[in-house]
């Protein structure tokens, strides 16, 4: 590993995967691949399966790193979205889903983690918890079965037995409690306007 | 904008944001996605609350890098052949006993190269175009106010003619401004470096460069600038434009 690498930003590893670089691809990996894996693997409650959509993320940040855009936020950030899509699309397909009840209890995660990462992750984590905490348990429910669930909103309606329109409703409030509570930590989440309704 | 439509689509960013809204749905909303930067800017927001919901402190399991890597498929360099530098450290197998085999190669290699180069441009090209003028003016500013950057001059031998490059401690660098004639259609400024005693590309500059973002390794000594056919060349074809050293 080039010493320069560990210490590059976002915006220089995504330079550096443009021209091919993969030791910035492997710093990447290095970063990210832990909570990438841990989402993946939540979501689609399989190990051999959340490593293939971990496998699938980071070559497709290889072959087309212009779809990350650096002003959007960071590449943590875009792989948790690109491997939460890619894994609740998976789950949305009969071979996934059939898949998803032989759940695997054994985990395999044992590769390495980076220490000063993890420190962060510590503090982002408490940050996570409190902002948890903030919600109604209705709205709490509802954005759990979503995203962590992989449940469309009319599904997650169907779950927990209520209207469409309120679950819409609970979702959209509980994630601006939260934005709320995590940006007053200071986690870096953007601006949001003003709730026109459901306050 | 229909205000009504607005506050609908705006209901569901939420929704969206987790991945769940209906695939029924989901392209009216991209629709207006497409033309509401405020829509996109809170959808953004929440995004970002997403992504840290879903940030655990788990590890990867052993094995699936290895397993990345080798689904990479990049071909094997010859570090003879200069821009293919920043790729692997491989060697090519040597064949070079056999003339045919080995003029099949150089075929094949620059064929691969040409690629390679048009590939580069369009990669670049594109993550640049992610990041906006605006943006990329942005970081380039705080380059030039960061005090640890260096400055690279790039001067020609027979005209007057600079460039201006800032070159950042962790090797982020951007070719800030030039006074060199805007090229005419079909052709680009290419940026080279040498690098233990290598030609190395670092990139095609478009025909009338401006804050263009790049990467300086430790070991490039020295910058250079030719014009070269747009899409860029392997190897400089033209006689160096101008040239800088760059501070230790």
């Amino acid at each position: 590993m080039k010493p320069d690498l560990r210490n590059a930003s976002d915006v220089t590893l995504a330079m550096a995967i443009a021209r091919w670089d993969q030791e910035a691809l492997a710093e990447v990996y290095r970063r990210n691949a832990g909570p990438v894996f841990g989402l993946a693997r939540r979501v689609l409650g399989d190990a051999a399966v959340a490593e293939e959509v971990v496998q699938e993320v980071f070559l497709r940040l290889w072959h087309e790193p212009g779809r990350y855009d650096p002003e959007r936020g960071s590449l943590r950030t875009f792989l948790l979205s690109q491997v939460h899509s890619r894994a609740v699309d998976m789950l949305r397909s009969d071979t996934a889903r059939r898949q998803r009840e032989v759940r695997d209890a054994r985990s395999t995660a044992s590769g390495q983690y980076d220490v000063e990462h993890e420190f962060l992750d510590i503090a982002v984590a408490e940050g996570v918890r409190d902002a948890l905490g903030v919600l109604q348990p209705g709205e709490r429910s509802a954005i759990e079965l979503a995203y962590f669930g992989g449940h469309t909103y009319r599904e997650v309606a169907v779950i927990l037995g209520e209207p469409e329109g309120t679950i819409k409703s609970r979702i959209r409030s509980g994630m601006r409690r939260m934005h709320s509570s995590l940006a007053a930590k200071g986690l870096a989440v953007g601006k949001m306007q003003p709730a026109e309704e459901n306050p | 904008m229909d205000a009504v439509d607005h506050t609908e689509f705006a209901e569901l960013l939420a929704v969206y944001s987790l991945d769940a809204l209906p695939p029924d749905e989901v392209s009216e909303l991209e629709g207006h996605l497409a033309d509401c930067p405020r829509c996109r800017a809170e959808l953004e927001s929440l995004r970002d609350v997403a992504a840290l919901l879903g940030n655990s402190g788990v590890n990867a399991p052993v094995g699936t890098w290895d397993r990345i890597a080798s689904e990479l498929g990049l071909p094997p360099a010859d570090e003879a052949v200069p821009v293919l530098a920043f790729q692997s450290r491989k060697r090519t197998p040597v064949w070079r006993n056999v003339a045919l085999a080995a003029a099949a190669v150089v075929m094949v290699v620059l064929g691969l190269l040409s690629y390679r180069v048009v590939n580069l441009d369009n990669r670049v090209g594109q993550l640049q175009a992610s990041l906006g003028q605006r943006g990329v003016g942005q970081l380039v500013t705080l380059a030039i106010e960061n005090p640890a950057s260096r400055d690279v001059e790039l001067t020609a031998k027979t005209s007057p003619a600079r460039a201006h490059v800032v070159v950042l401690p962790d090797g982020t660098a951007y070719w800030v401004d030039d006074d060199f004639a805007v090229l005419p259609a079909g052709q680009t400024y290419q940026l080279w470096a040498l690098a233990s005693g290598k030609v190395v590309s670092l990139g095609v500059l478009g025909p009338a460069p401006h804050d263009v973002p790049f990467r300086v390794e430790p070991t490039m000594t020295l910058l250079m600038v030719t014009a070269e056919p747009a899409g860029g060349a392997p190897v400089p074809t033209t006689p160096v434009l101008a040239q800088g050293a760059v501070p230790v």
